[in-house]
């Protein structure tokens, strides 16, 4: 990796903000995510060779955190972290911009459906790539969007009023 | 009603870490873990040495064919030299048994030691389990043998445990040989993925693979 050492430390200076912004949604939880986004940039430097290729080496790195983050949950590791998350509020966020707390919301969610909400809805994959990025049916898909969404918006809605 | 997209952008603009671990921590954790791996296989093949030495050991004495044993005069087996691979399992419980079988086209004799496999997708990527390569252990016997011209000679491989990775219609077995890779689709069934984990974590999966054995006749 020697060579291209200026290129990956671009890449991760670039990208690693951003991948944790967003599989925070997808975990409903920040610090799994910078775990997850951790080791994926560490399986990435094992592999940057061919990675850098790619015509977008973020969204391998991307799918290897959803990926990590999949297995995490199958393994039940986080079981009773998340039931603890659950039971206990969170803390209050200092910033009164975005009084939504969206990642409370998620949280409520089964993982399969925060991710397929996240991949849709928040970076725009159609609902076949996201069929094919987690080798589930199309129809699994869209049943999972809907009632996702049937679930979310509600708790969205109620946050926004909890917090005015 | 909100704006999903806009509040999911919002929400993950948000949650952007605002102080990422140093580049240089990061390459650190990465050396620290490329050791540990180093490591870990140093000891997987000492291990894996000693217990191919005692099985031969064991099993040397048992020979009952001279003719069979390995002649260390003919050259080892090459692509052309085995003809097609052929390869089938049936799953039994939590594991697929079954075999693969090669036959030396040549006209010459020619050695052949414990197979090289990997498990591939229908396209012919490698399957991952946990998102590894799927482990192929060696299991007796492992002694190199000698297939004498027209004959065949037979592997016993079993693929146990859970496979929950990208779904394939069939297994590619792919052999590696020294002068090219034979390979052959598997037919029939590919492990399920376990919602028991009760012998098995989740998508975990291992292989094991026998040398060859000269059948009789």
């Amino acid at each position: 990796m020697k060579a291209s050492d200026s290129e990956f430390h671009e890449l991760y200076a670039a990208s690693y903000a951003r991948l944790v912004g967003i599989l925070t949604l997808g975990a409903a939880d920040r610090s799994e995510a910078e775990e997850v986004v951790q080791e994926a940039f560490l399986q990435l430097i094992s592999r940057w060779g061919t990675v850098s290729t790619y015509d977008d080496p973020e969204a391998w790195v991307r799918a290897v955190a959803f990926r990590r983050l999949s297995n995490r949950h199958r393994r039940g590791r986080l079981s009773q972290r998340v039931f603890r998350r659950l039971e206990q509020p969170r803390e209050p966020r200092p910033s009164s911009t975005e009084p939504v707390d969206v990642v409370r919301a998620l949280a409520a969610l089964p993982l399969a459906q925060r991710k397929v909400i996240v991949l849709h809805h928040l970076l725009d994959w159609s609902v076949e790539r996201v069929a094919a990025e987690l080798g589930i049916p199309v129809g699994t898909v869209k049943s999972r969007l809907s009632r996702g969404r049937a679930a979310l918006l509600p708790l969205l809605e109620s946050e926004v009023i909890d917090h005015a | 009603m909100p704006d999903l997209k806009a509040v999911l952008e919002a929400a993950a603009r948000r949650e952007q870490s605002s102080a990422s671990p140093r580049y240089e921590d990061l390459l650190s954790r990465a050396e620290r873990r490329r050791r540990r791996r180093v490591v870990a296989v140093l000891a997987g093949t000492v291990l894996l040495l000693g217990a191919s030495a005692v099985l031969i050991g064991a099993r040397a004495p048992s020979h009952t064919n001279d003719a069979l044993r390995a002649d260390t005069a003919a050259p080892a087996c090459g692509a052309s030299d085995v003809g097609e691979l052929e390869a089938k399992w049936t799953l039994r419980g939590l594991v697929l048994n079954g075999s693969m079988t090669v036959r030396n086209v040549s006209a010459h004799a020619c050695r052949l030691g414990p197979p090289d496999v990997e498990l591939q997708s229908a396209t012919h990527q490698p399957l991952l389990s946990e998102e590894r390569l799927i482990p192929v252990d060696f299991v007796a016997p492992v002694a190199v043998i000698t297939i004498p011209p027209g004959r065949a000679a037979q592997a016993v491989l079993n693929w146990g445990g859970g496979y929950c990775d990208v779904p394939t219609p069939h297994v590619v077995l792919a052999v590696r040989l020294p002068n090219g890779i034979r390979s052959a689709n598997v037919a029939g069934a590919v492990l399920p993925c376990l919602s028991d984990v009760t012998y098995y974590r989740h998508g975990q999966s291992s292989a094991a693979v026998s040398g060859f054995r000269v059948i009789p006749g």
